[in-house]
């Protein structure tokens, strides 16, 4: 059987709403190839599988254009269901195991092997009995192929994580017929050796002739398991080429790419920066769900603003929450050479720091509330402004809240019909305007912004990004801002700080070089790369 | 503001319809004091005269027929059942023989008998007047020894299984009952102008003997009451004198257009009040929309229920300012113990059902003032101030037993708020109390119901109280509502209190200005408990009674029904959101079985109308629970 392309997925398109995520992106698979794709966050990786799996997000939000080609078939795929039939099985980033069944039962959930007996034959086949033997037979078989010589009626529960891996793998093994198994971030929680193995495992599963799609953003896990490299940006194809061909460097510039876009820096300073330490930060841990840091130093100058970049999941918005003690955290913080305590936002809040929450409609802000509430609510709490009356019998100045509130709205330009609107019923950047609004309401020395382009359109981004500007150049703030658009940290930031595996990997100018970005994010720094 | 086609034609046609009921009904009520109409009720008042008294022959003639009859058939030996049958058919042979000869309306044009009647509803409308003011005094009293009555066998009911006692809408339901007046004995002024009647009424009966020849002397004075009772006189209204008349068959001297007319000019009351109501259903599909917006589902469904009610009402001749007056107090009853919902919904932990260890608190306090004997203003301060100082703490403890059940609370708050009431039975029984008020009669332990009337009832009810148009307004209790209203209100306004309701609307926002969201939840389910305690020491004093044991089980959902048909949600709720559902609610309920009452008459039937319309409404705001959040 020689067949050139085991997968094809030529020219496909796919719109949400307005907004294209894949234009014209073609994906060929040979197989028993590894072949990896490569992007940034939102580069459109996910859609595509999950226009290759068939699911009801692509049907429900009016299909795609493109052609599907199976073994040079032409196929439609409707459900993942019709996705298993081809032979195309996948191994999830998050585990889909059930906790309370062996490693026997969850290989065969759903598939399970069953031989007739009495009551079977009498009443039909839905219910002859398991034929427990059979399934840990191909349990072990399929653990044996992984290379894990676990006892296959061990409780999934009991496992150690990077395990769990691989049960994942030995169930898409053992389904027959399998013809590629995709494979969405596999490494992203496995520990280095476990990794290795891993890679190991893809590399011998592929040698029987099973082609292997591998999501990823470790570059030098692409170089050592890798045949064949496909890169997206922005929902276009960039490239696809053989691994012996190319390298870290330049896949790297592939991946980010500025795509012919010019770099516009920010209006310069008037004054030099003073040179004083504003932020001083020393083995940070912080404990955030998918965001962890672990042991991150950095300083901050008085007056610059400080971009925070990396990938989702490697730790970049876990610095503004653990600082402003939103998560646990700890290590240590200086403010202007204060020792700050963490894990307490209100003295965070007390001593000159504020926030905007990356989390805007979830920790931003009360949508139910009004715009003047939602702007003089820390105020109010830290500093006991706002309020009118003597001693303990104090209450809410309507007056004041009020004119402030316009003075904001006034200074901000944040559109909506008056004060008194809930803040649910603003848009996005009108609504990250009034975070904004609230954070500078404290009169802080020391801002952070966290993710403040997110979810909102070109021209509110624009216009966040340009607030951010002035107020740094009028009133002398320093920001630290987080983001996961590199093009916007580049635009306005003096250091653009990248973090990966919850630690700096590197810390760039905005004019530095694209490699070294893509570098940076998979946690390699600019001297290593070289090296490479 | 944009309307559909079908909003414009729909809410047009009800218009239309709303306008042309309206200028009917405005010619009935001006034909009412023409002088045609005037005619025409003296002709009718002459017919029920005279066919009261042809009704009397009739019946007579009939019931001989009967005899007659009876008589045959056992002589000729007929078997029981066909006895029975031939009577009754000999029976309407002579009925319809005599109502051809009597029922003539030849007689209703002469003079005399006008005249004479006329005369008799002269002398009588003294008597009338005095006899409904003293029947009025007797139905009081009649209504006040019956609620009494009630109450003593609830009292002296021992602990059933379920223990409730006598509900207040039982209560409610009983009241609407008729009137029993053979206790009834006439002053002796009445008697007075009863006997001077005499001389008038002899007049008009030898008027009647000359028409109906037929009429036995004997007869004079068994058609006295019912020929009174028919011209009456005093000051009754136009649809009341007409209903009298045609309750006698008088509307039958109508045909064609004067029925169409006659019935119009009767009925200008209740086609004014369709009319009402067919303008409102024009308003609200007109204003559907924004209606939608302001109002929320929910209370818009509630609010045209409320006004349907009011029509129906209004149909079924309910006394309206009585009712209105019961709206009032049960809304002052209420709101108290609905209040109590509204901190804790502030603070997060959704609708407080366990506001019953509050309960429990103020019941205690209002049980040491009883067991001291203190009566009047003292007896309710110490009754507050004692509820209060005890709820304090057994709010912490709750407060502090939610956080540790984060996420689950509405089931741990319902569960508590009934395993709290259990326990209760038990400490009622074993609580030493040693005043013979409150205890059994025989043995120890506490009764399940307590009359305030000698210690505190009604006090706050009475305070300043007046009656306006006929509406009884409870100043005292509304005043002391409010005054909770207002405190909540201005809590709402201070520095904690703006802080727990951010951490109730959205914990990681408040947490992320530093606000200690854990302590917010206390203070919440913390106030929320007291209100609960002061919430049933005025639901007590104003019912008139104190329930223990399982009385105040379902407190909590009558309370969380209020401030969510109001418009709250379980996460967001406003001072205004209990003010205006603790009227909707306990106005729909006390309407509802007023007009279910009426409608059905039934004495069992009526009963499942309440129990259905009261779960019903507590059912439908549960399930609208998602209130009318915006965003």
């Amino acid at each position: 059987m020689s067949l050139n392309h085991i997968l094809e997925m030529n020219n496909i398109s796919k719109q949400y709403g307005e907004s294209a995520v894949l234009r014209d992106v073609t994906l060929k698979v040979r197989p028993g190839e590894i072949h990896a794709l490569l992007g940034e966050n939102g580069a459109g990786k996910s859609t595509l599988m999950n226009i290759l799996f068939g699911m009801p997000v692509i049907h429900g939000t009016g299909g795609f254009q493109g052609e599907v080609r199976i073994s040079d078939q032409p196929v439609t795929i409707h459900s993942p269901q019709d996705a298993m039939t081809l032979g195309i099985g996948m191994v999830h980033q998050e585990f889909m195991l059930i906790p309370g069944f062996t490693i026997t039962e969850n290989i065969k959930l759903n598939r399970e092997l069953s031989k007739p007996n009495l009551i079977s034959r009498i009443l039909g086949h839905e219910l002859e009995s398991l034929d427990h033997a059979a399934m840990a037979a191909d349990a072990h078989k399929a653990l044996t192929s992984v290379g894990v010589g676990i006892a296959q009626e061990t409780l999934v529960r009991t496992l150690p994580v990077g395990y769990m891996q691989f049960v994942e793998i030995a169930r898409e093994i053992d389904k027959t017929g399998v013809k590629l198994l995709v494979f969405d971030e596999p490494t992203a929680v496995l520990t280095e050796s476990e990794a290795d193995q891993l890679i190991s495992v893809m590399k011998s599963i592929a040698a029987s002739g099973i082609a292997i799609i591998f999501i990823t953003h470790r570059l030098h896990e692409v170089m050592k398991a890798a045949d064949t490299v496909t890169v997206l940006r922005d929902g276009k194809l960039v490239g696809s080429k053989p691994i012996a061909q190319t390298s870290l460097v330049e896949m790297a510039g592939m991946m980010i790419g500025r795509g012919g876009e010019e770099l516009t820096g920010p209006p310069a300073r008037k004054q030099p920066l003073s040179g004083r330490v504003a932020l001083e930060v020393r083995t940070l841990h912080v404990d955030m769900p998918g965001e962890s840091l672990h042991g991150l130093d950095l300083d901050v100058m008085e007056g610059e603003i400080v971009g925070i970049g990396g990938l989702a999941g490697q730790g970049k918005v876990g610095l503004p929450n653990g600082v402003m003690g939103l998560y646990p955290a700890s290590g240590s913080v200086r403010l202007f050479g204060q020792e700050m305590p963490l894990n307490s936002p209100e003295s965070a809040l007390a001593h000159g720091m504020s926030m905007v929450s990356e989390d805007r409609r979830g920790v931003g802000l009360l949508l139910d509330e009004s715009i003047e509430d939602n702007i003089s609510f820390n105020a109010m709490q830290v500093k006991g402004e706002f309020f009118t009356g003597k001693g303990p019998f104090k209450i809410r100045s309507a007056r004041k809240v009020r004119a402030h509130a316009n003075t904001m709205i006034h200074d901000l330009d944040i559109r909506c019909q008056s004060p008194a609107q809930t803040a649910g019923t603003l848009s996005g950047g009108n609504q990250q305007k009034v975070c904004i609004a609230r954070a500078l309401t404290m009169n802080p020395h020391f801002l952070f912004v966290s993710e403040p382009t997110r979810g909102i359109d070109i021209g509110a981004k624009a216009l966040v990004l340009d607030t951010l500007v002035r107020l740094n150049r009028e009133q002398g703030l320093t920001i630290v801002m987080v983001s996961s658009e590199l093009m916007e940290l580049r635009s306005i930031c003096d250091r653009i700080v990248i973090v990966a595996e919850g630690q700096v990997a590197d810390i760039l100018a905005p004019d530095s070089p694209d490699a070294a970005f893509g570098l940076a994010m998979s946690g390699i720094s600019t001297q290593e790369g070289q090296n490479v | 503001m944009k309307h559909t086609r079908m909003q414009w034609t729909t809410s047009i046609l009800l218009a239309v319809l709303a306008l042309s009921l309206l200028a009917v009904s405005i010619w009935g009520f001006a034909r009412r004091g023409g002088t045609e109409t005037g005619e025409t009720m003296l002709r009718m008042r002459n017919y029920a005269v005279l066919r009261t008294a042809s009704g009397a022959i009739v019946n007579e003639l009939t019931l001989q027929a009967k005899v007659d009859a009876r008589d045959y058939g056992r002589a000729n030996n007929f078997s029981r059942n066909q006895i029975s049958a031939y009577m009754e058919e000999q029976g309407a042979i002579a009925r319809a023989a005599a109502e051809e000869k009597y029922y003539k309306t030849d007689g209703l044009d002469r003079a005399e008998l006008s005249a004479a009647v006329e005369s008799l509803e002269l002398s009588l409308s003294d008597y009338s007047r005095l006899e409904a003011k003293e029947k009025t005094a007797y139905a009081e009293t009649w209504r006040e020894s019956q609620a009494v009555l009630a109450a003593q066998a609830a009292v002296q009911e021992t602990v059933g299984a379920e223990g409730e006692g006598l509900s207040e809408e039982a209560m409610l339901a009983e009241s609407g009952d008729e009137v029993d007046y053979s206790g009834f004995v006439p002053s002796q002024e009445l008697s007075a102008l009863a006997d001077s009647l005499t001389p008038a009424y002899d007049t008009m009966y030898n008027v009647l003997a000359l028409t109906l020849p037929d009429l036995r002397p004997e007869t004079r004075d068994e058609l006295r009451e019912p020929l009174l009772s028919v011209v009456q006189g005093g000051d009754s209204s136009f649809a009341v004198e007409y209903d009298r008349y045609a309750s006698k068959g008088a509307d039958g001297l109508f045909i064609g257009e004067e029925k169409t007319r006659m019935t119009i000019t009767r009925q200008a009351g209740n086609i004014a009040v369709l009319a009402a109501a067919a303008l409102i259903m024009a308003l609200t599909v007109f204003y559907y929309r924004p209606l939608k917006r302001s109002l929320g589902m929910p209370r818009l469904v509630i609010t045209l229920f409320f006004l349907l009610l009011c029509v129906m009402a209004a149909l079924y001749n309910i006394n309206v300012p009585g009712m209105l007056s019961t709206v009032l107090w049960r809304t002052g009853m209420y709101g108290v113990l609905a209040l109590a919902m509204l901190p804790g919904i502030q603070s997060g932990i959704s609708l407080n059902m366990g506001m019953t260890v509050g309960i429990v608190a103020g019941l205690i306090s209002t049980l040491v003032a009883l067991e001291m004997n203190m009566t009047g203003w003292g007896a309710f301060f110490f009754s507050v101030v004692g509820g209060i100082v005890l709820a304090v703490p057994i709010g912490l403890l709750y407060g502090k037993l939610l956080n540790r059940l984060k996420g689950s609370e509405m089931t741990v708050s319902t569960y508590v708020g009934f395993s709290f009431v259990s326990l209760f039975c038990i400490a009622w029984m074993l609580l030493p109390f040693k005043n013979p008020k409150l205890t059994w009669a025989l043995g120890s332990g506490l009764r399940t119901m307590h009359n305030m009337g000698d210690s505190f009832g009604q006090i706050l009810d009475e305070f300043m109280s007046f009656n306006v148009l006929g509406v009884h307004v409870p100043t005292g209790l509304l005043l002391f509502f409010l005054l909770c209203c207002l405190l909540m209100w201005l809590f709402s306004r201070s520095k904690p209190g703006i802080a727990m309701i951010a951490a109730g609307a959205n914990h990681r926002f408040a947490e992320a200005a530093g606000v200690n969201v854990n302590r917010m939840r206390i203070i919440g389910t913390t106030i929320s408990t007291v209100i609960a305690a002061v919430g049933i020491i005025v639901y007590s004093q104003s019912f008139g009674f104190m329930q223990l044991y399982n009385g105040p089980k379902q407190m909590g959902f009558v309370a969380a029904s209020a401030i969510l048909i109001g418009g709250a949600t379980v996460s967001r709720a406003k001072v205004s959101h209990v003010i205006i559902g603790t009227f909707l609610f306990q106005g729909v309920l006390a309407l509802g079985i007023q007009v279910a009452n009426a409608a059905i008459s039934e004495g069992g039937l009526s009963e499942v109308m309440r129990i259905l319309i009261s779960n019903g409404i507590i059912l439908y705001a549960l399930t609208q629970s998602g209130g009318d959040t915006r965003g």
